[in-house]
């Protein structure tokens, strides 16, 4: 029943965002790709942190935090500082090149915001749909088995079934209001992630002081309270740090990120809205003590996983745990919505456009119906790709697309690059992640912030080379 | 390992829950200083369209 109800809701939302982007000037494209760009500072706020922290992390966490203490605590926190700052500071320098350029989608943006011929620009553009199609393909089945899992527990059907209905869910309302019922489900959402945490740690703090947590944790096991490497982020104590690079990477780069900095208001304070992420982001970032709470407790458990599960059924009332499981679901639910849209995008959009040299083709209907299609396209995908392995799925198409965007989009900043030098960049981050990857087992972390740099050099080389070493080119 | 042994003592007994709250803080200050020169530095300049 409370499953039903919290589906129709947004639904509900799905519709209310249709009515609200055909009522403005931004009919088709902008209107469906960039949520009529309508998205203000809450909002903004709230579709960010939800979608920069998935509600897969509430499981996941709190089950690292179990096996390998505090670096999980400060490893997950590295998210809020990433988001935030990757906003303060780099989301109006995206906005306003797209405003310029007229970039609706981070394909187009790269392809708009560097000078080339109309056939380089279409290349570029192709090119980074196609490799944004592809892994976010890759990283969807990772969050459709993920949600599949927690559904068929909480509804108690067949794993199956929870995705098949769950994703008929995300993929309504995202063919109904687009980009804008995306980001307005998320901030509810993240509201819910909010209570959620906060509830959680209530709990946890009406039990036991933190301090005499630790103290007791540490007896237990020292290296989980003061740990000397930052296992399973590093051999090194100083490893863990990599995790906010990276994080930062992904807020910036990834394009089911980074596109909310293109549909944001043309007056939005960007300054405010960090403001409301900040404690948002801390906020959520008390999840992952609950894995240290239930080691605190019963350093027992088989699965280090089930350490949320357990807690949700122990030390909470049925009630109030059910409608944490909601949350939970729903906030993994924002996150597969995000990543619809963007995988749709760089379909019906970004590949079509650059195929049919038609610039004006931004066919409502055709993004609506290709929304459908990739629903049932993650579906397919995620029952015929090889099961397990959850998380490298998902690091495999996260840190694909980081390496590739890492230079044309943040080196932007630096040099006002040509096509060749995007092209390039990306063609070189995508090849040196996969060598480091495949050739010699670097870490998920690791990995996309090296290729990414490697695309960076070449990209600013290639950048200063062609401007006769300066920023800016001397002649459009 | 001298500086573990230094951390430990102090704040949460953890150095990755001690830099957890400091970077707490650092995430409040550093958007709430923005906000401000912000909002102050356009006010002065009596330039009203960024805001």
């Amino acid at each position: 029943m409370v499953f039903i109800l919290a589906a129709a809701g947004m639904i509900g939302v799905g519709v209310w965002s249709n009515k609200k982007i055909k009522s403005q000037a931004a009919q088709g494209g902008e209107g469906f790709l960039l949520g009529g760009k309508q998205i203000g500072a809450f909002v903004g706020a709230g579709t960010l942190m939800a979608t920069g922290y998935s509600g897969w992390g509430f499981i996941g966490s709190p089950g690292t935090a179990y096996a390998f203490g505090s670096i999980e605590i400060l490893a997950n926190f590295f998210f809020a500082p990433a988001i935030v700052f990757g906003t303060l500071f780099f989301a109006n320098f995206m906005r306003k090149n797209a405003e310029k350029s007229g970039g609706l989608t981070v394909p187009e943006y790269l392809a708009s915001t560097h000078r080339g011929t109309d056939g380089q620009k279409r290349l570029v553009h192709f090119f980074a749909g196609l490799a944004t199609f592809i892994f976010l393909s890759v990283y969807m089945i990772g969050q459709i088995r993920a949600v599949g899992l927690v559904a068929s527990q909480w509804l108690d059907i067949p794993e199956v079934y929870a995705s098949i209905l769950l994703i008929t869910v995300v993929a309504i309302f995202t063919i109904m209001g687009g980009l804008l019922a995306v980001a307005l489900t998320d901030t509810i959402m993240c509201i819910g992630m909010l209570i959620a945490s906060v509830i959680v740690f209530g709990v946890i703090l009406q039990d036991v002081s933190l301090a005499e947590m630790i103290r007791t944790v540490g007896q237990m096991n020292s290296e989980l309270v003061n740990p000397t490497t930052s296992a399973p982020y590093g051999n090194t104590r100083f490893s863990v740090y990599l995790v906010f690079v990276y994080a930062l990477l992904f807020t910036t780069t990834l394009p089911y990120m980074s596109v909310r900095f293109l549909s944001l208001k043309e007056d939005i304070k960007i300054h405010k809205m960090a403001l409301y992420m900040a404690p948002m982001g801390i906020i959520l970032s008390l999840i992952p003590f609950v894995g240290m709470y239930m080691f605190y407790k019963d350093p027992t458990l088989v699965n280090p996983d089930s350490a949320m599960p357990v807690f949700l059924n122990t030390f909470l009332s049925p009630a109030v745990g059910g409608i944490i499981t909601l949350f939970i679901l729903f906030a993994m639910l924002s996150t597969i919505s995000s990543i619809l849209q963007a995988l749709a995008s760089s379909l019906s959009y970004d590949m079509y456009v650059s195929l049919g040299k038609k610039q004006e083709v931004k066919s409502d209907l055709i993004n609506r119906v290709v929304v459908g299609l990739t629903a049932l396209w993650g579906l397919f995908l995620t029952f015929v790709a090889p099961q397990g392995m959850l998380n490298q799925i998902a690091y495999i198409g996260t840190g694909g697309l980081i390496s590739m965007f890492v230079g044309p989009i943040i080196m932007r900043t630096i040099v006002e690059a040509d096509l060749k030098a995007c092209f390039s960049s990306m063609l070189t981050g995508f090849a040196v992640n996969v060598i480091l990857v495949l050739g010699f087992d670097v870490g998920w972390v690791e990995a996309p912030i090296i290729a990414g740099l490697a695309g960076s050099v070449v990209y600013l080389a290639m950048g200063f080379a062609a401007n006769s070493w300066k920023r800016v080119p001397a002649v459009e | 390992m001298k500086i573990v042994d230094k951390e430990e003592r102090i704040m949460t007994g953890s150095w990755a829950i001690n830099e957890f709250f400091i970077g707490c803080i650092v995430i409040m200050v550093v958007p709430l200083a923005v906000y401000l020169y912000r909002e102050m530095v356009v006010v002065n300049r009596g330039d009203t369209s960024d805001i």
